[in-house]
């Protein structure tokens, strides 16, 4: 009756371990033909939920996966590039393996023809620099465990007679990438990372208000389930019979969750600026020195604003990349570093540290305004928890619309006084970040599954670290009727 | 550089052995497989989800389910390498429990029996930890018809089968065609993807099928450019190479070439007659819609905010909600849009990418009405969602069973309830194409393309578009710079004409639902419609 071979998901066993991992890519080696490239990418993950709605946990799962992941790069014509050539499988024994190397060999060798890529330059093997994002309680956290949390997140909104909706989450990954270059060099990396958000959603049964809550860590013990689920339901309560106001202008303050949603607009990439004219960072074309020009050293947003990135941070801990080192993206609101990739800096760049992106990125303002002294300072304005929808509207302009969700309230002589409709708005982050009024402290944002490990070691995950922001003229365009 | 089959077959020997062997991805897998996967026929499979299904009901389960998928995805010409370079295998094993009103589910990728009895127990042990939550009453409306048996979705050419030789070919010969007559300027886009699964489902009501089914699409983008006539336009092969519930046909079979002149020639004819560009004047117009702009609006308009768990609220703190909010009381009353209204669904079409025999629940996928006359008259369901609104159904003397909407993308996720494939119904009147519409139209837009967003519940949208002006039945500007925002009920209650059977058009997508997300996909049919009444604002003004 056994198909797959190899019984390691046993019930002690959520991930794969380093014995299983080494073995198969040592198999994939002597599959293998010893010419071109070969990359490896082990990987295995545990995903343990329960989704919960109308007061009642509805499903709880437990998901486990194993994944080989095998690219084969053959230079067989001189002077040509080469076709890379992967193959993926779920199964990790012998037989399974050593068909997955053949396909990939036999199509690696077979596609000799003119024109393909050059061969991506390797990256160099260096250690990771990040903190450790791997936490015991949350790995081996139990669905019986949940079950009790699910409980308590309910409670007190079935108590006082509304619907609460959620998602609480836990899981692990660990992964293996192997590289051999053209050369014969070898590289491998290796990563695990645990994983733990939780975030409800609490409704009015008549669907008179709506309140949201997350929290997220790689520890579910940081992750606050009574925090999450009394905001979401006073969130709501706040929320009842909102009002409708006119569209328009509006001082506005930013949640954190809001804020994120237009710093995540913003990528500091270098390629672009310097081969495309209508990048956002280019000046164009400098006769003077003959090459594109980039706003390097230009103010590109209020003063008061620092970015940067910082892979050693344990509260935010995140998976990061070889290579990924602090960086200070935006000092004082001046543009000061852009981001590189390891390819571009390979073969584009030929001195310096590459500035990789990954770990927490951080927005923080020079100047921080507790969030009540920014509500008793507006005279009329609106608050925001966050938004939904988000669509790019002008790529030129990075003009961007969406909808205001699960809370919006009227600000009036420093005091909020009522829960208003939700609006559709039109914004770009270049006019958000450049009218800014205020900043308060910043705090890690829910980052939901983008826990997760990105898809090779090889590339980095970033977290949001941000703060409520005041913001002048914040441009809100129509009501809309959800609630 | 242009390629031709010449150039390829000189440019590499192997390339001609491996036409000359022709052997499939899959024939060439298996060959040097020990162990290949087991074919749909393999007693194993039923013997594995018999173990799981009798470990979950042993351990207390009122019903389970279980689901064994091996699926392959091949792509070929991503970041235009025009040779198969990608190939995807994965087996997986999903089993789900029913336990006192709970679901539990369990999922690897582990194929054998002391894994199929560990995914049972677990399942129902997942369900119990949700026990104290407190009573969930829940019904599960009854299987319609738990029969067992085989199905493989009708597809003329399995890419899987093919040599890998044969698909690189096509993709250059049509490399080659459109650097020919473009002058020699390069595509920017231009990729297939095949996807192929079998997948076998057996429950506790002893049903137990196997279905193959098949998933293929495709895509191109380039600029035409005549440089001797100074002009050029964008050309995108996407509406012609959707995702299909077919074979390698779905690209061979399609005239790409002459769709491809076509489209040529209307670049180079739109650029003799120059209409005067205006912007939007913001107000309420009279619209015709072809039928890209009808569908778009009508999949998450009408299609989403008729899934069961959107109107229950099982999706509240993920997509959203739905403007149907008290179904028992709403189905059969409430009015979404005009009495020429009506959307039919299933799950049957042939071609479909949506289509099977049986849905993860193992129900056959029945035709029915979502919308008469403008009435939403049932929703997109599946067994427990049809239990949640027996009320009504028994009350309207439909059927209290599920419209075969569960799904998985495989078998190592959480089944959902996603969408049945709509139809909207054209105008009986065949003659009604878009020159009788537009000159049908005293003033107002003409819209061949929108992209609409909605807000969480559905209700609110915004969709930007490019337009033409219409004056006593014809074109007379290019409008730029608006977008059509309305409330879904308003704007479908302000349908009054379908275009005929000649004006129907059909586009498949995917969405994603569910915590942890999974993809899900469907196909939408619709004739052109004109719309009364519908307010046109500035796309881009700032409040």
């Amino acid at each position: 009756m056994n198909i797959t071979k190899d019984m390691i998901n046993a019930d002690s066993l959520r991930l794969l371990d380093e014995k299983v991992a080494t073995r198969v890519i040592e198999e994939v080696k002597e599959y293998c033909g010893k010419d071109g490239r070969l990359d490896v990418y082990v990987r295995s993950s545990w995903l343990s939920g329960q989704n919960w709605a109308r007061n009642r946990a509805i499903v709880t799962s437990d998901q486990r996966l194993n994944k080989v992941w095998l690219r084969r790069m053959i230079k067989d014509v001189p002077g040509d590039g080469v076709w890379p050539v992967s193959v993926t499988c779920n199964q990790i024994d012998s037989a399974s393996l050593k068909g997955a190397v053949a396909i990939a060999e036999l199509y690696a060798r077979r596609v000799a023809l003119p024109g393909g890529r050059d061969m991506p330059p390797q990256i160099p093997n260096l250690k990771p620099e990040g903190v450790s994002v791997w936490s015991e309680p949350t790995i081996g956290r139990s669905a019986e465990e949940n079950g009790q949390m699910i409980k308590m997140l309910v409670e007190r909104s079935e108590a006082e007679g509304f619907l609460s909706a959620g998602y609480l989450g836990c899981m692990g990954k660990n992964g293996w990438f192997y590289e051999r270059d053209q050369f014969g060099r070898e590289t491998i990396v290796s990563g695990q990372a645990t994983g733990a958000w939780c975030s409800a959603t609490v409704r009015h049964p008549k669907g008179i208000g709506s309140g949201w809550a997350g929290q997220s860590s790689f520890d579910i013990n940081a992750v606050h389930l009574d925090q999450v689920a009394n905001l979401a339901l006073d969130k709501c309560i706040m929320s009842l019979d909102p009002v409708r106001i006119e569209p328009g202008r509006y001082v506005t303050i930013l949640e954190p969750q809001a804020t994120m949603e237009f710093f995540r607009m913003i990528s500091f990439r270098r390629k672009q600026p310097e081969s495309i004219p209508s990048d956002v960072y280019s000046l164009g074309f400098d006769p003077a020195v003959e090459r594109m020009r980039t706003k390097l050293g230009l103010r590109i947003m209020d003063e008061r604003i620092n970015i940067w990135q910082d892979p050693t941070d344990p509260l935010i801990g995140s998976h990061v990349a070889p290579g990924v080192k602090k960086i200070e993206w935006v000092k004082n609101g001046v543009l000061t570093n852009l981001e590189d990739d390891w390819e571009y800096h390979l073969s584009q760049l030929s001195d310096g540290d590459p500035n990789i992106g990954g770990g927490g990125r951080y927005m923080t303002g020079s100047i921080q305004i507790p969030v009540d002294e920014m509500i008793a300072s507006t005279q009329r304005g609106l608050l925001v928890t966050r938004f939904s929808g988000t669509q790019l509207l002008d790529p030129g302009s990075a003009l961007y619309g969406g909808y205001t969700r699960d809370g919006l309230w009227l600000i009036e002589n420093g005091k909020i006084t009522k829960a208003v409709r939700n609006f559709r708005w039109t914004e770009s982050p270049w006019f958000v970040f450049n009218n800014v009024a205020e900043i308060g402290p910043s705090v890690p944002v829910f980052a939901g599954s983008g826990l997760e490990f990105p898809r090779q070691l090889q590339q980095a995950i970033t977290r949001w670290v941000v703060p409520t922001i005041k913001i002048n003229d914040f441009s809100f365009t129509s009501t809309i009727d959800a609630i | 550089m242009i390629y031709t089959r010449r150039h390829i077959i000189k440019g590499g020997a192997i390339s001609l052995a491996g036409l000359a062997s022709g052997r499939s991805a899959a024939a060439a897998l298996n060959e040097r497989r020990g162990a290949p996967p087991p074919s749909r026929q393999d007693p194993r499979l039923k013997q594995l989800i018999q173990a799981a299904v009798d470990a979950a009901t042993s351990a207390g389960a009122s019903y389970a389910d279980a689901r064994l998928t091996f699926t392959q995805l091949l792509s070929a010409g991503k970041d235009n390498d025009l040779v198969p370079s990608n190939l995807n295998e994965a087996m997986n094993f999903g089993v789900r429990a029913f336990v006192q009103g709970y679901w539990g589910f369990a999922s690897s990728t582990v194929w054998n029996n002391d894994e199929a009895v560990r995914l049972g127990r677990a399942a129902v042990q997942n369900a119990r930890a949700n026990l104290v939550t407190g009573p969930r009453e829940v019904e599960l409306a009854p299987h319609p018809n738990p029969v067992s048996g085989d199905w493989v979705m009708p597809v003329k050419d399995d890419p899987f089968e093919m040599a890998w030789e044969e698909i690189s070919d096509h993709l250059f010969g049509l490399k080659s065609w459109i650097e020919r007559n473009n002058g020699g300027q390069s595509v920017q886009r231009l990729s297939y993807g095949f996807r192929r699964e079998d997948k076998a489902f057996g429950s506790s009501l002893n049903q137990f099928t196997t279905q193959r089914l098949y998933r293929t699409s495709g895509e191109g983008v380039y600029t035409f450019v005549d440089r001797d006539k100074g002009i050029g336009g964008p050309v995108n092969l996407i509406r012609h190479l959707m995702p299909a519930g077919l074979g390698f046909e779905h690209i061979r079979d399609r005239p790409l070439r002459e769709i491809m002149k076509e489209r040529h020639e209307e670049i180079i004819r739109d650029s003799k007659v120059r209409l005067p560009v205006i912007p939007i004047d913001v107000g309420r117009y009279s619209v015709l819609t072809h039928d890209s702009p009808v569908i778009e609006l009508l999949r998450d308009g009408i299609g989403v905010a008729t899934q069961v768990e959107r109107v229950l609220g099982m999706e509240a703190n993920n997509r959203g909600t739905s403007y149907i909010m008290d179904p028992l009381a709403e189905l059969g009353s409430f009015k979404v849009g005009s009495s020429i209204m009506n959307v039919s669904g299933g799950r049957s079409e042939p071609g479909s990418v949506n289509c099977v025999k049986w849905d993860d629940e193992g129900v056959e996928p029945p035709q029915f009405d979502l919308i008469r006359q403008g009435v939403v008259t049932n929703l997109q369901s599946t067994r427990e969602g049809a239990g949640w609104i027996a009320p009504y159904l028994n009350a309207a003397n439909l059927p209290v069973s599920s419209t075969g909407c569960t799904y998985v993308d495989n078998a190592w996720d959480i089944p959902l309830g996603c969408a049945a494939d709509l139809v909207l119904q054209p105008n009986s009147d065949p003659s009604y194409d878009l020159d009788t519409l537009r000159e049908e139209m005293e003033e107002g837009l003409e819209v061949p393309g929108a992209r609409p967003d909605f807000d969480y519940q559905q209700v609110t949208g915004f969709a930007q578009a490019a337009a033409w002006q219409i004056k006593k039945g014809k074109r007379v500007a290019v409008v730029v710079g608006g977008a059509m925002s309305f409330r879904t009920p308003e704007l479908w209650g302000n349908l009054i004409q379908l275009g005929g059977s000649g004006t129907v058009g059909k586009m498949s997508k995917v969405a994603i639902k569910g915590e942890p997300f999974m993809n899900y996909w469907n196909c939408v049919t619709a004739p052109a419609a004109v719309f009364k009444d519908v307010t046109w604002i500035d796309a881009l003004r700032k409040g």
